[in-house]
């Protein structure tokens, strides 16, 4: 009975992680270490609970990145494209798109892991010493993509922006993280909105099937396997990288990337303590303290993240109607403003004080690429930047 | 969705069965132990050929038969108020690890050790036939003689049958007490003993 117990944990766990802005896997899982290492529990039921609640809470993640506009790592860039599907009314495709992305690309990711986990190690440390090129590289792809000099120079200027504020911010410690990435994608497309909407239109609780074209999952698979291997790449860059590939501008795809990347991302940090001997997650870091990863023991954890994936596919759209029939009854204006108010209440819960200017430089430099016309996704410089300086060896942490 | 669910959860539970199956220890006995084994987790079963129990709580086992043991280290953190003596049976789940050159079996949490008490035999039980042999003996104190500072003899009887323990090491037993001894069984001037090495194998 403690295997199922504490994967059902793990469940209830994620949903809340998911659906609570600002409370993280990360926050909770030296709770779940102290639980079983009070009660003497298996490490094996540990790891259940760890990795059914990093897996829920990817996917229960993109209701509160779709309908509050509140963001985490891996959701940050769905902000966009979810709140425009949201203001018309298809808030609920957003996030069943979401949940087909997280769970095809799980099993896709599941199935891939076990041969790529016996021979990652040695392309891995082949990688490693050309890891700062290798970030450099995605850099100049990303701003390259955006076309024209001008939008190029604003997409620079965007990126190096926002990598200043993570270098001068990142090193202090605490949860910086939080009002930074909520700055840079929550607030300000908030503040967008607020400026423009009165109400939220009516959202469809049911509707179009949606259909899953194979490339951007692929592509998203596929840069979810490099950045869940490679440190300091997140979601983000993943699924920048997987747009350059599908070259694909269109919504469906880009949110079938996103939660491709952002799935897999979180699947391969455990495949990562068996292939590289490294965690590449928090809940990779707890599973790691608990077990020494066999063959065995990565069966077992893919084996727990294909069934929360599964448990997670049938409650997240749940969840996400029941957000469809509540929201629209409530006015937009104070939905957002009700959000800016969790935002900054959060800043100053997590940091204190210090967080509120963090929190409004991030959202004054979020709010630049919408008006020059360039993706918001160069924001993410704030983790970038520090890290590709690092891996150049023009920075220590 | 439904089927790509479906397919999820079913391939999901064949894994977990899988991998549960996978990672089960090893059960070995402590002569397949090799240093190949580093680093895995195995099932070790064997009797306690010899104990010491730290100050700090901490007890250190040596673990298989007469000619071959393993170290199995029970931290005081893990002890939990566990009681292991001489020559008991016990099972341990751990992962084989090096120290000093020697391999030992440290499990990660109490329920990792199973203990299953060994009884101690009567006076009358021990006879010529087990001298160079461990034995654990249990009977009244009939005699102590004080043998220098740092030994005692004691005098078990049972009826008619007597048995010495030989203690070597300081200890506070007076005629009466009903002691349990584990030791190696000696003659010594034609006299039957049991040579006791460690307080740790005399239980009071």
């Amino acid at each position: 009975m403690e295997l199922p117990l504490c994967f059902l944990l793990g469940v209830l766990l994620g949903v809340l992680a998911g659906l609570l802005p600002g409370v993280h896997v990360n926050n909770l899982t030296p709770w779940v270490l102290l639980l079983v290492t009070s009660l003497g529990l298996s490490p094996l039921s540990g790891a259940a609970a760890l990795v059914s609640m990093a897996v829920v809470q990817t996917f229960t993640s993109y209701i509160p990145s779709t309908f509050l506009g509140v963001p985490d790592e891996g959701t940050a860039l769905s902000i966009l494209p979810t709140h425009r599907m949201v203001l018309e009314g298809r808030g609920y495709l957003a996030v069943r798109l979401t949940t087909w992305g997280c769970l095809s690309s799980l099993l896709l990711g599941s199935l891939l892991a076990l041969p790529l986990a016996l021979t990652f190690g040695r392309v891995y440390s082949l990688l490693r010493p050309a890891m700062g090129w290798i970030l450099l590289s995605v850099v100049i792809l990303m701003v390259v993509s955006e076309g024209s000099p001008r939008r190029m120079a604003w997409a620079l200027l965007v990126f190096l922006l926002s990598g200043l504020l993570g270098l001068l911010t990142l090193d202090g410690g605490g949860e910086v993280l939080m009002p930074l990435l909520s700055g840079l994608f929550g607030m300000s497309v908030l503040l967008e909105s607020l400026a423009t909407r009165g109400r939220l239109p009516e959202q469809r609780g049911e509707g179009e099937d949606p259909s899953l074209p194979l490339s951007p999952l692929l592509s998203g698979v596929g840069a979810g396997i490099f950045t869940g291997f490679l440190p300091g790449i997140g979601p983000a860059e993943g699924t920048v990288l997987s747009q350059l590939a599908t070259r694909s501008r269109d919504t469906k795809d880009f949110l079938l990337s996103v939660s491709a990347v952002n799935m897999v991302k979180v699947l391969f940090s455990f495949v990562a303590l068996y292939a590289i001997g490294r965690p590449r997650s928090g809940a990779a870091v707890a599973v790691g303290e608990l077990l020494e990863v066999g063959r065995g023991e990565l069966l077992f954890l893919l084996g727990m993240a294909l069934l929360a994936g599964a448990l997670s596919s049938l409650l997240t759209p749940a969840l996400g109607r029941l957000f469809c029939s509540v929201l629209p009854r409530i006015p937009y204006r104070a939905l957002g403003a009700f959000t800016l108010l969790l935002i900054l209440s959060l800043t100053i819960l997590l940091c204190g004080p210090s967080g509120l200017p963090l929190l409004l430089t991030a959202t004054a430099i979020g709010l630049i690429p919408a008006r020059v016309g360039v993706r918001r996704s160069h924001a993410m410089g704030v983790i970038l930047l520090p890290c590709t300086l690092y891996f150049l060896g023009l920075r220590s942490l | 969705m439904r089927e790509l669910v479906l397919l999820s959860a079913v391939l999901g539970l064949v894994m977990i069965y899988a991998g549960v199956r996978l990672s089960e220890p090893e059960r070995v006995e402590t002569q397949n132990l090799t240093s190949g084994m580093v680093g895995s987790q195995v099932l070790l079963s064997g009797r306690v050929m010899d104990l010491y129990e730290h100050p700090d709580g901490h007890l250190f086992l040596q673990v298989g038969e007469e000619n071959r043991t393993v170290s199995v280290p029970l931290f005081s953190s893990l002890r939990r108020g566990m009681r292991v003596e001489m020559l008991d049976w016990v099972e341990v789940r751990g992962r084989v690890k090096e120290w000093k050159g020697e391999l030992e079996v440290v499990p990660g949490r109490p329920e990792d050790v199973r203990v299953r008490r060994e009884p101690p035999r009567r006076v009358g039980e021990i006879g010529e036939g087990e001298v160079g042999r461990l034995v654990k003996v249990e009977g009244e104190v009939r005699r102590v003689t004080r043998m220098g500072e740092n030994c005692t003899l004691l005098t078990l009887a049972e009826g008619e049958n007597v048995l010495k323990l030989f203690l070597a090491f300081p200890a506070r037993v007076e005629a009466g007490a009903r002691v349990t001894a584990a030791g190696r069984v000696q003659l010594y001037r034609g006299e039957l003993e049991v040579v006791v090495k460690r307080s740790s194998h005399l239980y009071l």
